[in-house]
């Protein structure tokens, strides 16, 4: 537990670090994978499909790996 | 798999339309100038079938009043009569220069009862030519029915209207004591010129080789200082020709196989120019057929204006094709696609986290009430988050800090 809320957490960092529009982009990733990343938080349970999609995501919209 | 935007669907069927209605307009331009060409061909033909016979009846009948003239006139029959050769050629010659120059009659003969020429006014002290038969239709129709025989035949020379009449002592039309026969002609190859002076057109004569002698043939070209075209083609020799262009005439076909209306032989494409071919027969006397006018129309304009037509045709459909598509795709933008852009970017707006800006609904078209849908759907998901997102913060662990 806690893996998926890290993965967010990363992703609203790098946003924030690229000064990109994070609505956007979070909206961007969420249509792609099918998660809300507004509702992840620590007590979401870690998915590893989610959590795979999500990098996955993340290296097509933002170009980086986490 | 490849899939095609709308907008290259689009423009695929404008661009795909127009060219298959381009071609379609193009082909009936082209349809429609064959008609023409084909119609031009065809009054040619008949305009030309018309002139020649009028001509021909016309030159027939002042070659019959010539000949009439000439039996009524005393000196010649007493000459004749007495067979002084010399006498009816010296009597005869200023007559048969005067006819010659005035009505263009190039043939005179005197015709004995036996068919054989007594005086050829041509060439009058050949003595080849004395005494040889005049092997003719219309000689020996006119021996026959003892009375006029009018017509074209064919001579030795070539083609040639005459009128022949028996030649009888009184000077009359019908008489008791014949004399011979009075044969006066003219070569209708002159007509030629007369009936392009009416229609501007270019006019051939062939006459069937078969009726002809070759040597004969030789002699009239020597004479005229033209060089012999006998060998040209194997079955028709060329007469007369009002054009420069002997080969624009050329005809391979069967003369006596032909339509008494003529036939039209199509279009010949020559430096640049277009002709309309077309010939009919010309029959003798006795109705045989013995030989062709070959009629050619210059048509290279109808081609020019059919061709530009298909120019501006051509011009118009790419033009329209630029403007429909330019068109089309700026309002298919403007009406669709950047609606639709703008959903998308609400829709992941929405999924980003912004749940306060609502859709504005921008017409009340199809795209409009789509909006309104997406609209009431946005606002359902967005009381659907908030609700989560507030039974999740109860939820929420001491230590959550987000």
């Amino acid at each position: 537990m806690g893996q998926l809320f890290d993965l967010r957490q990363k992703i609203e960092s790098t946003i924030a670090s690229q000064g990109l529009d994070a609505v956007k982009v979070k909206g961007s990733i969420g249509l792609k994978t099918g998660v809300l990343l507004n509702l992840v938080n620590a007590s979401t349970p870690d998915d590893a499909t989610k959590i795979e999609r999500l990098r996955a995501a993340v290296k097509e919209v933002l170009g980086v790996s986490l | 798999m490849t899939t095609l935007s709308i907008k290259f669907k689009v423009i695929a069927v404008i661009v795909g339309a127009l060219a298959i209605g381009g071609g379609g307009l193009t082909r009936i331009v082209h349809v429609s100038h064959q008609a023409t060409v084909a119609e031009i061909a065809q009054n040619s033909l008949r305009t030309a079938r018309i002139s020649f016979s009028t001509l021909s009846k016309a030159q027939e009948r002042q070659l019959a009043s010539s000949t009439e003239l000439l039996m009524a006139n005393k000196e010649l029959r007493d000459a004749y009569a007495a067979r002084d050769r010399e006498k009816l050629i010296t009597a005869t010659q200023p007559l048969y220069d005067r006819l010659k120059k005035q009505y263009g009659v190039t043939i005179l003969n005197y015709i004995d009862p036996d068919e054989k020429r007594y005086v050829n006014m041509t060439d009058p002290r050949d003595p080849k030519l004395f005494g040889k038969k005049a092997v003719r239709f219309n000689v020996q129709d006119s021996v026959k029915t003892k009375t006029w025989s009018n017509g074209i035949a064919l001579g030795r020379l070539g083609l040639a209207l005459r009128a022949t009449h028996p030649l009888w002592t009184s000077g009359t039309l019908k008489g008791d004591q014949l004399l011979g026969y009075l044969e006066l002609g003219s070569e209708i190859g002159g007509l030629l010129d007369t009936i392009k002076q009416q229609s501007h057109n270019d006019y051939g004569l062939l006459a069937l080789k078969k009726h002809l002698k070759a040597e004969d043939w030789a002699a009239q070209r020597a004479a005229l200082k033209l060089p012999n075209n006998w060998a040209d083609d194997p079955n028709t020799v060329l007469a007369g020709n009002t054009s420069s262009n002997k080969e624009i005439l050329r005809y391979s076909g069967d003369i006596e196989a032909l339509p008494d209306d003529g036939l039209a032989l199509g279009v010949l494409d020559q430096r640049a120019k277009h002709f309309a071919r077309s010939v009919f027969p010309i029959r003798d006397v006795s109705s045989a057929k013995i030989g062709a006018m070959f009629v050619l129309v210059d048509v290279t304009p109808q081609y020019e204006q059919a061709k530009a037509i298909q120019q501006k045709i051509l011009l118009a459909t790419g033009g329209l094709m630029v403007f429909l598509t330019l068109s089309l795709v700026l309002l298919l933008n403007q009406l669709v696609f950047k609606r639709l852009a703008r959903i998308t970017e609400l829709a992941t707006n929405v999924v980003g986290g912004d749940f306060k800006t609502p859709l504005q609904v921008s017409s009340d078209d199809e795209i409009g009430q789509f909006e309104a849908l997406f609209e009431q759907f946005r606002a359902v998901f967005v009381g659907v988050l908030d609700d989560m997102e507030r039974l999740m913060s109860q939820q929420k662990p001491p230590d959550d800090q987000s």
